[in-house]
């Protein structure tokens, strides 16, 4: 009782402190700055406006947390066993359902990520719908295979592209926003390029993000083995 | 639209207060699925629906399914045993007995880890099993045990007699192994009834898993072979 005690009072002093002390660092969003940068490069979206001039630290702390906690999961578990993978005996409906899953997600993903700022979407929201697509046809068709996909794709060179890239490309938003933001001529209102760079960001964290988490996936179950 | 938000936000208290007073971890896992649904649902009505979709993906389809294959790979099944023969009876390998083919199933198919507890008496194995220290009991029981017995859940998997011997009901598997120690024994049939597994209340995951073995050996005849083999 008293560690429980104990633990809400710290809590509480902690969430005071966080509010009260430390200063806010970003931009507040109000409609003159989105309206400015709404000028600025020519783009008929405010996502893209909001995104690029007020959340881009955000979205690359997300994405180093995530990288780190891919890296960290890899590393605790190098030193476990792995337990052999057989091939499993499932029912047919589930191996065919698994493959359908599998095929809506990969159309899923691709209209949320490259979407994302027109309806609701982004690129963790795609990547995470892709991987779970993969998993679940690892476990309910076959995992042999799923797990192969990785190696005979070369998941893993892609995806430190992808890494490299969406650093790359949000730097340079932050350092030469002129260059990289500006378009010439304004894109139609709705359309995919409306979002300026922000299709392709969502597409490359999307694709970080799903070969991420099909890696801490797969991980688990090489060592623990499928159903 | 707040009365509805603010159901959802009961309905997501209450469901994160149940993942963590459920007994069984398979359980457990189940009413986590459910607050990742609540939450999103929550999210999506607050405004956040892609935050809504990616705590629908993550909650309860991918972090479900991952926990439910950790689980079923990690679970250790608890079994309380009183040694019968033809039943189960321990020899230099282990276990041998009709009761121990089948449960032993479990441990290659579903690759859990059966930890035994010998009792000499049944009501004993039967206290600790409804103080949830065991997970399956086994030993030649009866289905006329469970009349009387409250708090535990039990799995009928064979037919069998009951027999009046001495003014005294006995079961066939027990009948049998007296007559080996006597020569001639008097016993007149009495009723039909069924063997049976006796499962703890926090453990109904094991049980399900169990039906589905005896189903499937039932299908197969292999039950039938078993049966030959040891009775």
């Amino acid at each position: 009782m008293k560690k429980i005690v104990f633990s809400i009072i710290f809590v509480y002093f902690i969430v005071v402190f966080m509010v009260h002390f430390i200063p806010a660092f970003g931009t507040a969003v109000t409609d003159n700055n989105v309206h400015l940068i709404w000028e600025r490069t020519n783009l008929p979206n405010t996502v893209t406006a909001v995104y690029l001039l007020i959340r881009v630290y955000d979205t690359v702390f997300e994405v180093l947390l995530f990288s780190l906690i891919v890296v960290s999961v890899g590393f605790l578990l190098k030193y476990e066993p792995k337990s052999e993978i057989s091939e499993q005996t499932v029912f047919l409906t589930a191996r065919v359902f698994s493959g359908v899953i599998m095929a809506i997600s990969i159309v899923i993903f691709l209209n949320v990520v490259l979407r994302g700022h027109i309806t609701p979407g982004g690129g963790f929201a795609g990547g995470v719908i892709l991987a779970s697509g993969v998993v679940l046809y690892g476990i309910c068709s076959n995992f042999i295979k799923a797990l192969a996909h990785y190696d005979v794709y070369k998941i893993k060179f892609f995806e430190t592209i992808s890494f490299v890239a969406v650093i790359s490309v949000m730097t340079m938003v932050s350092v030469f926003p002129d260059v990289v933001l500006v378009f010439t001529s304004p894109p139609e209102a709705y359309s995919v390029l409306s979002g300026g760079i922000i299709p392709l960001i969502n597409l490359l964290i999307g694709f970080k993000v799903y070969a991420g988490s099909w890696k801490l996936a797969s991980e688990f179950v090489v060592r623990r083995g499928t159903l | 639209m707040n009365y509805i938000i603010i159901l959802f936000a009961g309905l997501y208290v209450i469901s994160a207060a149940a993942v963590t007073i459920v007994k069984s971890s398979f359980k457990s896992v189940l009413w986590y699925g459910i607050v990742g649904f609540f939450s999103s649902v929550l999210m999506l009505l607050i405004g956040a629906p892609d935050v809504a979709l990616t705590q629908f993906t993550v909650g309860v389809v991918l972090i479900f399914l991952i926990y439910v294959m950790a689980i079923r790979k990690q679970r250790k099944v608890r079994m309380g045993f009183v040694e019968t023969p033809y039943m189960i009876e321990r020899n230099a390998n282990g276990f041998e007995g009709l009761e121990w083919q089948i449960i032993s199933r479990i441990e290659k198919i579903e690759g859990y880890e059966i930890e035994s507890v010998q009792y000499n008496s049944i009501d004993e194995a039967i206290n600790d099993l409804k103080k949830r220290k065991l997970d399956i009991l086994c030993g030649g029981i009866t289905k006329e045990i469970t009349k009387s017995t409250k708090e535990i859940e039990y799995l009928p998997y064979l037919e069998t007699m009951i027999f009046n011997h001495n003014g005294e009901e006995i079961d066939y598997v027990h009948l049998k192994s007296l007559s080996k120690k006597k020569s001639e024994i008097e016993a007149l049939p009495s009723h039909r009834t069924n063997y049976v597994f006796l499962f703890s209340e926090a453990s109904l995951d094991i049980k399900e898993v169990m039906e589905e073995n005896i189903n499937d050996l039932k299908e197969n005849s292999e039950i039938e072979k078993m049966v030959e083999r040891y009775l």
